[in-house]
């Protein structure tokens, strides 16, 4: 392919430049041209075309725009004289010319592009975990989903939401339900694949008891400092995580005088689970970035 | 446990945090409703028959007297007391004559009920409750609260006054002899000082003889209670909770004996025979079938008034009373209930609380049941258990009250106030209480207004606290709204009654008694008008609350823990361990002679 685009360029170049042609003979004239007359940057591929033609016969009688006229010592050379010529018009739907639709065609097959460094890489990670939380004198399964957007290694914003369901369940049926947002600053061990993250989040504590005369609802607030560290391969990976929490408000149950149910605002946890992230391009380069770039 | 809740209020503490306490007891928010004249507690027992089958019902709250001809179901005469006479116990004579014992009065109203007169009334002595007509000669008995027993001839004069003991009931007279019952401690004395006691179980004691009368067949029977003698808690953990049940018992199983339960003894040739009712409520009066082998009992409860139904009225209710609920006993605990006599068991009749507040019950000549209630007031006539039951209606203005509802409305413990406060004054009993020892039943007619702190060890602040701690938490009640408990509370220091005084005692010893009160002190402590209940003071080393002197004598046993049986008792331990002189013999017969008098 390489060697018909060489020959076109160089065919074009010659047929340009020719004093005969003066420049202003029309390209679709006979027009003679001979070799000597060619100059020496293009005598080079016609001649590497000579030696590559040498065994073929020559095309006769065909008239191609930018063809010169075959003379004794061009069918000599051995140049195409059947009019595929590199420059010929030509159908684009022929199915006979290809490789001709895509002109560079396709290559060798490229690098994969480079991955953003983590600081840079912006993305949505997606976390899901389960585990116990305490609240003192109680034990009880949570289940935590957090959404964080941001810089893969850096600060990302996040959102998170919680079930904590007491198991005791004789006099109230209670769900917590704490719910925040906040930010979250994530950052890599080393060079592998494991990163550790710390929140802070703000939001509140939805309480739902079930007990015999209905359901009753308490809104509080409550922050929550979540600690985790996550080992990520592509875009899934294992998180381990501490769930801090306090809800400003102690809750106390009781009947006929005795306690049946309590919690103190204070809680701790321990999750695990999975995240998922998804790409979401380069993170723009900060001032403080680009100095470090600089330097 | 107590470590890791100490971390979490210290915890709390420093995060300067708050806690939400969530009450689950149920809050009764139904308004307030107050007689003009409030009722005063129920004493039951205020029906029956004569043999012309007319039934004579006393009504307490209104001050009257109903003359009813059961044959006709008609109501013949209402006959107006004065207020406050509170009539109660009502015995008829062989000449036909009602004779009716006034409370609030203090003594007794003779009744013509042909003629729906009162024919005599005369004062005997403070709060009189029993009354019986001696067949031989027509001469009248009259039990008094403080001990006295009265006898008149059958022309009111009074032959014969008898010091006793206190807090007589009913009398008997059987096979000629008479007897007394003694209300708290459900005895029985003769005038020989022969004294009847029921058998106490392990785990049980007889007490609070609301009704003792003379069976057909001779015996003696007595409606009472049994109280526990069974540690009881007072903060029990969640697990011990019972299901729907609270720290003093009751839920979801109704099969079960309650620590306070109503019993029927029967005292006779073949010995004495107790039937416990299981999952009983307060019971204030009862009475045999003329066969003998059912008794029908009187369950007030309380009843709060419903509109007026738009089917018309007439005097027979359309299937709305009857027999027709075989089950347990229902929220308000108010029923008419029937039982085998010699036997109970969880499922009973009951007539689901549409007959009415019922405080007493009677067979009438023709075998029929009849029970009054108070509220409405209104006669019931059953021909048996399953027919609808013929109501005469009494009439007269509703005595409705909140205070004297929450007073006698039942707790899912099965318990009511009146369970440990009948009359509206104190069981009598000794509780013990985990970790807190024997505490004997405090009074309620001496008047707690301005007595706060309230409880033996003065832990209960305010009547607020009490009612929240007492009746909601450990009874199993419903919390009450503000409004509610305020009303509660106001019908609680009313109920203050005269003093004891029946102004028959030895005036010098009187006098003398009251100078040897202050002479050892006593007055330090108990000072101000109630003669005592407004502070809390250590003796022998432990803090008490220091009780009124009001009423003292009537309410033994005496101290925290009943220790002391008799007033002499109670005031040679107060002298040996607070007085700074010694007491001699003397001493406490003085100083008893006065304590009489408050």
């Amino acid at each position: 392919m390489l060697h018909l685009l060489a020959i076109a360029i160089a065919s074009a170049a010659l047929a340009l430049t020719s004093p005969a042609a003066g420049g202003d003979a029309p390209l679709d004239g006979p027009t003679e041209v001979t070799t000597e007359s060619a100059p020496a940057a293009v005598a080079a591929p016609l001649e590497a075309h000579r030696h590559a033609s040498a065994s073929a016969p020559p095309a006769v009688d065909v008239a191609s725009p930018l063809l010169f006229n075959p003379g004794p010592s061009d069918a000599a050379l051995g140049l195409p004289k059947s009019g595929a010529a590199p420059l010929d018009r030509r159908d684009p739907a022929a199915a006979d010319f290809p490789e001709l639709r895509v002109p560079f065609g396709a290559g060798p097959e490229l690098p994969p592009a480079p991955r953003p460094a983590p600081r840079e890489l912006r993305l949505l990670r997606l976390d899901l975990m389960t585990g116990p939380v305490w609240r003192l004198e109680s034990t009880e399964p949570t289940v935590q989903g957090s959404v964080e957007f941001g810089r893969a290694q850096g600060l990302s914003a996040g959102l998170f939401a919680s079930v904590i369901v007491a198991p005791e369940r004789q006099f109230v049926g209670v769900l917590d339900a704490p719910v925040g947002v906040g930010p979250v600053l994530r950052g890599r061990l080393r060079e592998r694949s494991i990163y550790g993250s710390v929140g802070l989040s703000a939001g509140v504590m939805i309480h739902r008891a079930r007990i015999d005369s209905g359901v009753i609802h308490r809104v509080d607030p409550d922050l929550q400092l979540p600690l985790k560290v996550a080992f990520t391969a592509q875009n899934v990976g294992f998180t381990l995580a501490v769930l801090n929490g306090f809800s400003f408000r102690g809750r106390t149950y009781e009947r006929r005088g005795v306690t049946v149910w309590s919690r103190f605002p204070y809680r701790v946890g321990v999750a695990l689970g999975v995240h998922f992230d998804v790409e979401a391009g380069a993170a723009r380069t900060r001032s403080g970035d680009r100095r470090r770039l600089r330097s | 446990m107590t470590r890791t809740r100490t971390l979490g209020v210290l915890l709390l503490a420093l995060g300067g945090c708050s806690e939400d306490v969530i009450d689950l007891d149920p809050l009764d928010t139904t308004p307030v409703v107050e007689a003009s004249v409030r009722p005063a507690p129920i004493v039951g027992g205020t029906l029956t028959i004569t043999a012309s089958n007319q039934a004579i019902a006393a009504d307490p709250d209104r001050d009257v007297v109903y003359v009813v001809d059961l044959n006709a179901q008609a109501l013949r005469h209402a006959i107006a007391l004065e207020p406050g006479d509170q009539p109660g116990r009502v015995v008829v004579g062989a000449d036909g004559r009602a004779h009716v014992v006034l409370r609030g009065f203090g003594g007794l109203a003779t009744i013509d009920p042909d003629a729906g007169v009162v024919t005599s009334r005369q004062r005997l002595c403070p709060e009189p409750r029993g009354v019986a007509v001696h067949e031989t000669d027509g001469s009248l008995y009259v039990a008094c609260s403080g001990g006295a027993l009265v006898h008149l001839s059958s022309a009111g004069e009074e032959l014969e006054r008898r010091e006793l003991e206190p807090d007589l009931r009913d009398v008997l007279i059987v096979d000629g002899a008479v007897m007394v019952s003694v209300f708290r401690e459900a005895a029985i004395v003769g005038l020989d000082g022969a004294r009847i006691e029921l058998p106490e179980g392990p785990d049980d004691a007889a007490h609070v003889a609301w009704r003792t009368w003379v069976t057909a067949d001779g015996e003696i029977a007595m409606l009472h209670q049994v109280a526990s003698k069974k540690p009881v808690p007072i903060d029990p953990d969640p697990d011990e909770l019972p299901p729907g049940g609270s720290a003093y018992g009751g839920g979801d199983d109704p099969c079960q004996f309650g620590l306070v339960s109503a019993a029927v003894t029967t005292i006779g040739s073949e010995g004495v025979h107790t039937t416990t009712l299981m999952n009983s409520r307060l019971t204030v009066d009862a009475a045999f079938s003329p066969d003998g082998e059912r008794v029908a009992l009187a369950v007030p409860g309380a009843v709060r008034p419903e509109p007026p139904s738009d089917d018309g009225g007439g005097n027979r209710l359309n299937g709305g009373v009857g027999f027709e609920d075989f089950g347990f006993l229902g929220e308000s605990g108010s029923t008419l209930r029937v039982e085998p006599k010699d036997g109970t068991e969880c499922f009973t009749f009951t007539s689901d609380g549409e007959a009415g507040q019922v405080t007493a019950v009677a067979y009438d000549t023709s075998g029929r049941l009849v029970s009054q209630s108070r509220e409405p007031a209104r006669l019931l006539i059953m021909d048996d258990e399953w027919s609808p039951p013929a109501v005469i209606e009494l009439g007269g203005e509703s005595r409705f009250d909140t205070g004297h509802e929450i007073f006698h409305r039942a707790t899912d413990s099965g318990l009511s106030c009146a369970s440990c406060h009948p009359e509206g004054t104190d069981d009598g009993h000794v509780w013990e209480f985990d970790d807190l020892g024997p505490r004997r039943t405090q009074a309620l007619d001496v008047g707690l207004r301005d007595t706060a702190p309230f409880h033996w060890d003065g832990d209960m602040e305010t009547f607020d606290t009490l009612m929240s701690e007492v009746l909601a938490h450990r009874m199993g009640g419903k919390r009450q709204s503000p409004e509610r408990a305020d009303s509660f509370t106001r019908w609680v220091f009313d109920q203050q009654r005269p003093a004891a005084d029946d102004g028959r005692g030895d005036a010098a010893l009187v006098a003398q008694g009251e100078a040897l009160f202050a002479a050892h002190a006593c007055d330090k402590c108990h000072d101000g008008p109630a003669l005592g209940g407004q502070r809390t003071e250590r003796v022998s080393g432990v803090a008490k609350q220091v009780p009124t002197l009001r009423r003292v004598s009537l309410h033994p046993p005496f101290m925290h823990d009943g220790r002391a049986h008799t007033l002499e008792d109670a005031v040679r331990d107060m002298i040996d361990t607070t007085s700074p002189i010694a007491g001699s013999d003397a001493d406490v017969e003085a100083l008893t002679a006065y304590l009489r008098t408050l």
